[in-house]
Formats: structure tokens, C-alpha cells, sequence
């Protein structure tokens, strides 16, 4: 499997603004809904709309009728949702039909697929610690598969304060739009990410849990600087998962 | 017979809890005999409805601080395949061994009993922990840790097509050589929210559910787990040739009404298994019991495949499976090409006039080389998984 992809665009929101998951802002920042037409954007949560907040920067450029497979990436999905449809069951005795139709994880590709009259397949990605990384992964199978693109979006929600407690600060999401790289070098300068293999952890190495959006946030970054290398995608007690950001060059088959 | 894209993705094992039967055996055979799982809500709910109740296995002890309804239901499915999954993190080592796993609701069950005793109390509760019992990934991660895989593991939650994408996902981990083997799965237990909320959206009957029948009258839920153990180049009763996916691209919560989404997926499937339409011997259908779904799906297979190809929706009997209908659906199918046998779609009688012409009322024995599975989900979702005889 090729294990290259060239990052065609990216976007990414946080209500500070920043790429800092833990940054207060005096104002939240306005999540961009520009990519849904009026009447679909009643009743979104604070997921959703970062979700499309992000796609929208990693979208642009890109012609409004092509066909965008997806892969949406979250720890926690709808948290919100689920928690307000059940405050609804005990308070007034019913169930909410709009927010129960936006509780389901893939609510975010969902709304999008129907706004962009999309028709490309869509999937979701949880897995705890190493949900960027399969994300990733999922991603790179699918341009290996003759995806022409892919939008993959990694996005968290502050969890309610009845379920305890919160280590997504204020969450956000960010976005990229993937393309298989092309068969002879590209410029000098235009990102590639390559996607190794996960490698053991060694036995004198601090192991420092980080959520997959703030790794993710921390590739936006990377990407925005150009500071090529490493990249963390995922810590866990028994391995890590690593990108390579770089120009994109020839393809190379996952080792 | 097989064909396709890769090495082809052998089940080698598998396993299914639900309110047929807390074995794929004793379901399979619950559902050939029209046994309808159709019980009192095990909840306390402000409406009339039944569900498809299912009594899991006892949980490892160690387990036991994490239960939540589909965590036994799991336990109980997963048995059967154990010795298959030693067999094969033995052969090929434990990463090379992937997991897949669907679900829409997760621990749900649990998470709401935490929200309760929080607003009761006024302070959360100290037992609860989100990524041990809520999340989508609490079930696999255990599974994965307690039997040592150590391959790409994550769960792919997409609502009733939860598990299809499972398969898809781990179609693609042994095609692109990621891992020799994938264990792939899917659970949903029942829960208030779920319940409340297809009331909420009328689409929920007061009794067993009825696809395709001209007296339908909505949905009924269920609760199940369904494992497959897929091996590239393995043997076993059947293979899994493709996943076909696509996305109808048109409202939230009801399908294309020519279901056009299905037949994209049903043609995908279906090139990509190296098949022609007229090969199809059997599909077991998405039908939920609504008039909107009839509607579409039967559009859709009319589109897509031959007019008389059998036909029939397993939803009746075992109620809505949510994240885990895709797996237990394609359980049902290995069964139909193990045993020859396609079981009849529970309470179609009278047939609406839209139902597909080929719907079976009866079960019927014959020789099964291929069968789809159809799933048209929340979010325009949807997918069709094709199962080969070897």
C-alpha cells in the first residue's frame, strides 16, 4: 500500500481561534457554516459545527460537484447530544425529533453529503488513544483503493460536566483534503505526510497520554509552518504511531 | 466462484447473540421455525412497543466493572470464535491480527443511568468512565487487550450501517496487507434514548415489526452482538467478496425514494466481487418496517438486480439490530450459503404492492453462491455486503 498522500489544503476551529485545545477566549470564535444552506443548520451541536467550520477551510478551492469521500474522526462524537436528549427524557417526560436525528456519529458527514448533494461513501473512526492514527490509516486504504480524495476531519466536543471530567477543553476540529501523490516529484515545499508503521514503546520512554484532536490540531501547525519531521499521532503504553510530514515525493510502499 | 479484488477474505468463524438465540445456531434455527423476538421493553417506557430482547454470557470477572448491555451480548457472540482467532494471532502473529468493530450506541445504557444519579446526586458518578463504558471503542478495546491482538484496531459508528463499514474497513486491512486476519464485529444494547427517539420520530410499532407487509406499521428494536473472523486465502464456510458503499446525498433521516443510494451500493458490490446481478440467489434486505424504506429499497433491488431474485428482510424477527444489523445480517447470510437455506421474511403477509417480487414468505432450500446484505442508515449511509460459497 502506498503510504504517501499529499495534503492538498487543510482547515481547522477552536473557538480561541488558536491551535491550543486549552486557550480561552474572551469571544468564541464563529464556526463557519458556509457549507450548509439555511434550512439544514437548525439544531447542530458544537461538534458538528466545528466539524463543518474546518471542512469548510480544507474544501476550498474545490469544485462544489465533486464527489468527496470521508472519514470523520472523533473520541466522544455527539456527547452533547446524547447527554441533552437524555436531560429531556427525565425533565419533560419525551424525546427531541431534531436532536435525535443529529445524534448518531456520522450526523456531521451526513449533513454534508446531503448539502453538497454528495454522493461519495462516508465513514466514522473511534479508537480511544489512536483515533487520528486509524483515521489515518482508514484514509490512506481508501486512496489506495482509487479514492481521487479524501476529507478526513478529526473533531471533539467538550464533555458535559454531569459525566465528570472534561480533558477535551474547549474542542474543535481540524480537516484536511488528501490526494494520492502523483507518480513524479512534486515541488519543493508541497506537503506529503507518510504514515509508518507503529513502532513499540521503549521501556525508559515517558509516555505522555494527548488527546487525538490536540495531535491533530499540533499537524495544522506543522503543516501551516512547514516544519517537516516527525509527527505524533498517537501515544499509548504499548506503541506509537508516527507520520512523516515532508514534500511530497515519489511514492513508497508501507515498509 | 470467488473472484474479485485481493486474497479472498475467508470467514473462518463466527458468531451471533440476539433475541433468537444467544448462539448463530440456535438463531439461525429460531429464524428457519418464523420465531419472532418481540418481548416487553426491559426499560421503563411512557409508550407501548417490544423489543428484541437478548440474554448475553457471563462477563470474565475483570470485566465486570466496565458491563453495559452489549458487553455480555459480545461476550456470548465472541465464544465461538476464539479458537479460530488463537489460531490465527498464533500463525501470524498478534499484529498482523486486526479488529473492526461497529456500533451506534455504544454503552449508552450506562451512560444514562451516570447522567441520572449525576443530576440526582448533583455531582457525577465516581464509577463511571467514559472510555471504559460510553465510548464506541470501550468494547473492542477490551476484547483486544484481553486476547492479545495487537493489530489496527478502531470501530467505524455510522448508525444502522455500523457494521457494514466494519467489513468494509476490514476488506481493506487485508487487501492493501495491513493484516493476514481481521476480527470483525458489532454490538448495540437497548437503551431509553434509542427508544424514545424513533417514538419521538413515529417510526416506532407497538409490536414485532412487519418488512414489506401492507399492515406494517413501523419498526421494533433489538439488541444483539455478531462477530465474523476473516482470514486472507483461509477456509471456511464463506467468503466475504466486497463491501459496496455509497451515500444518497439527500436527507438525514429517510432514504432517496428510489433509493438510489442502494443501488449504487448494490452495483459496487457487485462489480467489485467479479459478479453479474443475475448471480444474486438471495438478499437480506434492510427493511425496517416502514412504509419509507419498503419504498426505497424495493425501488432500488428492482433497479439493480433481477425482478424475481428472493428476498427478505430478518428485521421482524429479530427487531432492529441498529449498529449490529449489518454483522448479525451477514451471519445470517454465511448461514444461508452453509445450509442452503434462505429463511422466509417473518410477517409479510399480505405483501404490500411494493414489496420486491421475489420476497419470500417461506423459507426456501436451494443452493446459495451469493447473497447481498443491503443497510440504508441516518445520514444517507448506505452499503451492501456480498457473501460467497468458497
Amino acid at each position: 500500500m502506498t503510504a504517501w498522500a499529499r495534503i492538498v489544503s487543510q482547515g481547522f476551529y477552536t473557538p480561541s481561534g488558536t491551535l491550543d485545545l486549552h486557550a480561552q477566549a474572551d469571544e468564541a470564535l464563529r464556526p463557519s457554516l458556509e457549507l450548509l444552506p439555511r434550512n439544514l443548520r437548525r439544531g447542530l451541536s458544537e461538534l458538528t459545527r466545528s466539524v463543518l467550520s474546518a471542512s469548510a477551510g480544507a474544501l476550498a478551492g474545490l469544485d462544489s460537484g465533486a464527489q468527496v469521500p470521508a472519514v470523520f474522526a472523533s473520541r466522544y462524537g455527539e456527547i452533547q447530544t446524547a447527554v441533552e436528549l437524555m436531560r429531556r427524557a427525565l425533565e419533560e417526560g419525551d424525546s427531541s425529533p431534531a436532536r435525535f436525528r443529529h445524534s448518531v456519529q456520522n450526523t456531521c458527514l451526513g449533513l454534508l453529503s446531503v448539502a453538497r448533494a454528495d454522493r461519495a461513501p462516508n465513514t466514522t473512526v473511534t479508537a480511544g488513544d489512536e483515533t487520528l492514527a486509524m483515521a489515518l490509516l482508514e484514509t490512506f486504504m481508501q486512496l489506495a483503493d482509487g479514492a481521487p480524495r479524501v476529507l478526513v476531519v478529526v473533531a471533539d466536543e467538550p464533555v458535559p460536566e454531569e459525566l465528570g471530567d472534561n480533558p477535551l477543553g474547549t474542542g474543535g476540529a481540524a480537516a484536511w483534503l488528501l490526494e494520492p501523490t502523483p507518480a513524479t516529484p512534486t515541488p519543493e515545499g508541497e506537503p506529503g505526510l507518510y504514515l509508518s508503521r507503529p513502532e513499540p514503546v521503549s521501556s525508559d520512554a515517558t509516555t505522555e497520554r494527548a488527546e487525538p484532536l490536540a495531535l491533530a490540531l499540533d499537524l495544522v501547525g506543522r503543516v501551516q509552518t512547514g516544519k517537516h519531521g516527525r509527527v505524533s499521532l498517537a501515544v499509548t503504553p504499548a506503541r506509537t504511531w508516527v507520520a512523516s510530514l515532508a514534500p511530497a515525493v515519489l511514492p513508497k510502499s508501507l515498509p | 466462484m470467488v473472484t474479485g479484488r485481493g486474497p479472498h477474505a475467508a470467514v473462518v468463524a463466527y458468531g451471533a447473540c440476539n433475541g433468537l438465540g444467544s448462539d448463530a445456531q440456535r438463531g439461525f434455527d429460531a429464524l428457519l421455525a418464523s420465531q419472532v423476538a418481540a418481548s416487553p421493553p426491559p426499560l421503563e417506557l411512557p409508550f407501548e412497543t417490544v423489543c428484541g430482547v437478548a440474554e448475553g454470557a457471563p462477563l470474565p470477572a475483570e470485566w465486570t466493572p466496565y458491563t453495559t448491555r452489549l458487553l455480555p451480548l459480545s461476550v456470548a457472540a465472541l465464544e465461538p470464535v476464539l479458537p479460530a482467532l488463537q489460531r490465527v494471532t498464533r500463525r501470524y502473529g498478534a499484529d498482523r491480527v486486526g479488529f473492526v468493530f461497529g456500533s451506534s450506541t455504544g454503552g449508552l445504557d450506562r451512560t444514562e443511568r451516570a447522567f441520572a444519579q449525576g443530576m440526582r446526586d448533583g455531582r457525577p458518578d465516581a464509577s463511571f468512565d467514559l472510555d471504559s463504558q460510553h465510548s464506541f471503542f470501550a468494547v473492542p478495546s477490551l476484547i483486544a487487550a484481553r486476547f492479545g491482538l495487537r493489530g489496527p484496531c478502531f470501530t467505524t459508528s455510522t448508525a444502522c450501517s455500523s457494521s457494514a463499514k466494519s467489513l468494509a474497513s476490514a476488506l481493506r486491512l487485508l487487501r492493501h496487507g495491513v493484516c493476514d486476519a481481521v476480527l470483525v464485529g458489532g454490538a448495540d444494547g437497548l437503551c431509553e434514548t434509542t427508544l424514545r427517539g424513533f417514538h419521538g420520530l413515529g417510526l416506532l410499532s407497538t409490536r414485532a415489526s412487519r418488512p414489506f407487509c401492507a399492515q406494517r406499521d413501523g419498526i421494533h428494536i433489538g439488541e444483539g452482538a455478531a462477530f465474523l473472523l476473516l482470514e486472507a486465502g483461509g477456509e471456511g464456510p464463506a467468503h466475504i467478496a466486497s463491501v459496496g458503499e455509497s451515500s444518497d446525498g439527500h436527507a438525514m433521516t429517510a432514504p432517496h425514494p428510489e433509493g438510489r443510494g442502494a443501488v449504487t451500493a448494490i452495483e459496487q458490490a457487485l462489480a467489485h466481487a467479479g459478479l453479474h446481478s443475475e448471480q444474486v440467489d438471495y438478499v437480506n434486505a434492510h427493511g425496517t418496517g416502514t412504509l419509507q424504506n419498503d419504498v426505497a429499497e424495493s425501488a432500488a433491488l428492482r433497479t439493480a438486480l433481477p425482478e424475481e431474485v428472493a428476498v427478505s428482510s430478518t428485521k421482524g424477527a429479530t427487531g432492529h439490530l441498529l449498529g449490529a444489523a449489518a454483522i448479525t445480517e451477514a451471519v445470517f447470510c454465511v448461514q444461508a450459503v452453509e445450509r442452503g437455506v434462505m429463511p422466509a421474511n417473518t410477517g409479510a403477509s399480505p405483501r404490500d404492492d411494493v414489496a420486491p417480487a421475489g420476497l419470500l414468505e417461506q423459507n426456501r432450500q436451494a443452493p446459495v453462491r451469493a447473497a447481498l446484505s443491503t443497510s440504508l442508515a441516518f445520514g444517507g449511509s448506505v452499503t451492501c455486503v456480498t457473501v460467497v460459497a468458497p
